[in-house]
């Protein structure tokens, strides 16, 4: 067989095998795509309500420059953002937020009432530590936040007036979520005046 | 090599050469993804998945894959499928899909599977194949189900997220990080060794 012929047949078995792996994923994808759309829609709905229970309604909005402003100051990023509606008024307004906790990806939902205080906060998805920033998922960090107005910073224990305690051991964490109700509290707080 | 049978092929995977305890294959998401039982299962079962799929089809495509490109083909392979596998977690459980976050794409470098590849299933048939597949997987399986039930019950206190201990004992913390990870990977891997090798030198007498 001469160099040419082989090159050839090479090239052309490993092109049949990346285009039938192509064609498989393609129809894998087809399949798997919506349903994928439909559980994070889901999940961002479900944690929407939650940190926003008065609400019946979710608008979705872009970004403008009052949000530019509070991502640049909390090192956060808006993923998504409603106003919550409660028969046609605004009640408040909700972001999927996300930070830096120990590890990237530590994504926050919050929502924050008209008048500027934190209604709710809710881990979305993260990748902390198992043990020590894992426990931000749980009710006693979270509800910290709730009723809080204005800028809130954390601390290592004996929390006063818009302070949170940090998990112990995970202060990193604590500090990821609080710039991320902060991101929030910022925009309302804004609107409001 | 003496002819094995199938169900050899299968034992030699899960027990005699298990690629995590024995070759000591695929340590980084070994030692990444055991912070909690359910994560290792998870990872375990998904490589599973994959290494059977990528030994079947590579062991029917071995007389076709030419020699020169051979590890070209089965990244493309092995890469697709895993690919696959990350979709359909996410579709339908999409809870483990974001726990297992980037490990599950690096499936696709994890040693074991193009190990396999290279070392049985480009030699071998598909029936022999899918065993070995089966039997590395679910040796992976065992031994991260192993690593990460110890760090989850030391280091978390939880087992599957039910509490075990409640308010008086505080879990050491350290063992799901990562040093705690290498801790416990040693020692489990020293006790294997020495309940093998034992039992080694007591069939030779």
């Amino acid at each position: 067989m001469s160099k040419v012929k082989e090159i050839t047949k090479i090239s052309v078995i490993l092109f049949l095998i990346t285009a039938i792996s192509a064609l498989l994923l393609a129809l894998v994808n087809n399949i798997t795509a919506p349903m994928i759309a439909a559980n994070e829609e889901q999940s961002v709905q479900d944690a929407l309500r939650v940190v926003m229970p008065e609400a019946d309604r979710f608008e979705a909005r872009a970004k403008g420059d009052l949000e530019a402003a509070a991502e640049e100051e909390y090192e956060s990023d808006i993923m998504e953002l409603y106003d919550a509606k409660k028969d046609g008024e605004t009640v408040g307004i909700c972001a999927i937020v996300e930070t830096k906790g120990y590890d990237t990806g530590l994504r926050s939902a919050v929502g924050v009432d008209a008048e500027g205080t934190v209604t709710g906060v809710e881990i979305i998805s993260h990748q902390e530590t198992p043990g020590l920033g894992a426990n931000a998922e749980d009710e006693e960090f979270r509800s910290q936040y709730v009723g809080k107005n204005g800028e809130i910073s954390v601390v290592k224990s004996g929390a006063g007036e818009n302070e949170i305690n940090a998990i112990s051991g995970a202060t990193m964490t604590s500090d990821g979520v609080t710039r991320a109700v902060n991101t929030v509290t910022a925009i309302a707080g804004e609107m409001s005046e | 090599m003496k002819k094995q049978t199938a169900v050899g092929v299968f034992l030699n995977g899960l027990i005699k050469e298990n690629p995590t305890f024995v070759q000591l294959l695929g340590m980084c998401p070994t030692l990444a993804v055991t912070t909690s039982l359910k994560n290792g299962i998870g990872m375990g079962l998904s490589a599973t998945a994959v290494l059977i799929a990528s030994n079947v089809i590579i062991s029917l495509l071995r007389k076709l894959i030419p020699q020169k490109v051979r590890i070209a083909a089965y990244i493309v392979i092995i890469a697709a499928f895993v690919t696959m596998i990350q979709m359909l977690l996410e579709a339908f459980l999409p809870e483990l899909s974001s726990s297992l976050g980037i490990f599950i794409p690096l499936i696709v470098v994890n040693c074991i599977i193009l190990a396999r590849a290279e070392a049985f299933a480009s030699k071998n048939g598909v029936l022999h194949s899918a065993a070995d597949g089966l039997g590395m997987g679910l040796g992976f399986t065992a031994a991260l189900s192993l690593i990460s039930a110890v760090r989850e019950i030391l280091g978390a206190g939880t087992i599957f997220d039910i509490e075990l201990y409640g308010e008086a004992v505080q879990p050491m913390s350290v063992i799901t990080l990562a040093p705690g990870g290498f801790i416990v990977l040693g020692i489990l891997v020293a006790a294997v060794n020495y309940i093998m090798r034992r039992k080694g030198e007591k069939k030779n007498g």
